[in-house]
């Protein structure tokens, strides 16, 4: 895993370790000025502070889903590195603010370009206005929350999906495997299909509150993988 | 394009996205564990085994894989795919 130190931290922050929680904390400034970066008015500027500040509580104290806390950084899997993943999820949750009835659009004069993400040295800080982050960031928010969905399946299911849809198992041989009808197949397979798209949906939220997006707009995503999610912004 | 190549174009993704991040280093099998996932592929374990195995299979990508090979070539099912 690229990033194991990072995850490493963001589990310690999850148990309560309180050297870990203040480390994760630690990325939030850094998170703010680039935010602040891309903002070009009071409005957005207080916005992106409002964001910022309410990260901890999203990160750490859990959100309820279903009579259970859920907690944000428990779908940080080390895809990107911590300072990244933190920094994508408040950018996008900027953006879809932006893009949302609550900021009224304004001529602002950030240049198409300057959401093109771009990479920088490992460890290293990024220039003024430069965003730390890249495309790849962007997909594995979509990794995360797809991969937290999946966890969320029995091994049965988890591992029927995987048949079906990774490697092309025809489902009547899977009928034979379990000793049951093609049609139980089925139905446990649609079952389970409408859970992921529900927890996706969940996660997906918790990840941005502001953020419109469907499932048909996750499998585009996921079809081009070089598609970001702000190109549409 | 229809829900069962949508799920095709999510759990691609997935697939790829893990290797490209993780890497894609094989993961031994323990000959016990392959030789159950050729049962469970026969459909000749009890449900409990299979549930076992099951859950070994849920966390080996080299047992699911092993194991979508054992389906393939355990016969001919009804020819049908993803879409029954």
């Amino acid at each position: 895993m690229a990033n194991q130190d990072d995850l490493t931290v963001a589990r310690a922050a999850l148990r309560g370790d309180a050297a870990a929680v203040n480390a994760v904390l630690a990325e939030l400034p850094y998170s703010l000025g680039v935010l602040l970066s891309k903002c070009t008015d009071t409005d957005s500027e207080e916005k992106a502070r409002e964001i910022i500040e309410d990260l901890p509580a999203d990160l750490m104290a859990g959100v309820d889903r279903d009579g259970k806390a859920v907690k944000l950084l428990a779908m940080y899997q080390g895809r990107a590195s911590l300072r990244s993943w933190i920094t994508v999820v408040a950018l996008s949750r900027l953006k879809s603010w932006w893009r949302g009835p609550g900021y009224r659009k304004r001529e602002r004069t950030i240049e198409t370009h300057s959401d093109q993400l771009t990479l920088r040295p490992e460890g290293g800080e990024a220039p003024p206005g430069d965003d730390p982050s890249n495309s790849s960031d962007v997909l594995a928010l979509l990794g995360d929350a797809l991969t937290d969905s999946l966890r969320s399946l029995t091994p049965r299911e988890s591992v029927c999906l995987r048949l079906v849809y990774l490697h092309s198992v025809e489902q009547q041989r899977l009928a034979r495997m379990f000793g049951c009808h093609a049609a139980t197949i089925s139905r446990e397979l649609d079952q389970t299909k409408l859970a992921i798209k529900r927890r996706l949906a969940w996660n997906l939220k918790l990840l941005d509150p502001f953020l419109e997006i469907t499932w048909d707009d996750c499998v585009r995503l996921c079809a081009s993988e070089s598609i970001s999610i702000f190109d549409s912004f | 394009m229809d829900e069962e190549d949508q799920f095709r174009a999510v759990f691609g993704f997935l697939e790829h996205f893990e290797s490209e991040v993780s890497g894609r280093s094989a993961e031994l099998l323990d000959p016990e564990i392959e030789a159950k996932i050729r049962e469970l592929a026969a459909g000749t374990l009890d449900e409990k085994e299979r549930d076992q195995v099951l859950e070994e299979v849920a966390r080996n990508r080299t047992g699911l894989d092993l194991l979508a090979r054992c389906l393939k070539v355990a016969g001919p099912g009804n020819g049908r795919g993803a879409a029954l």
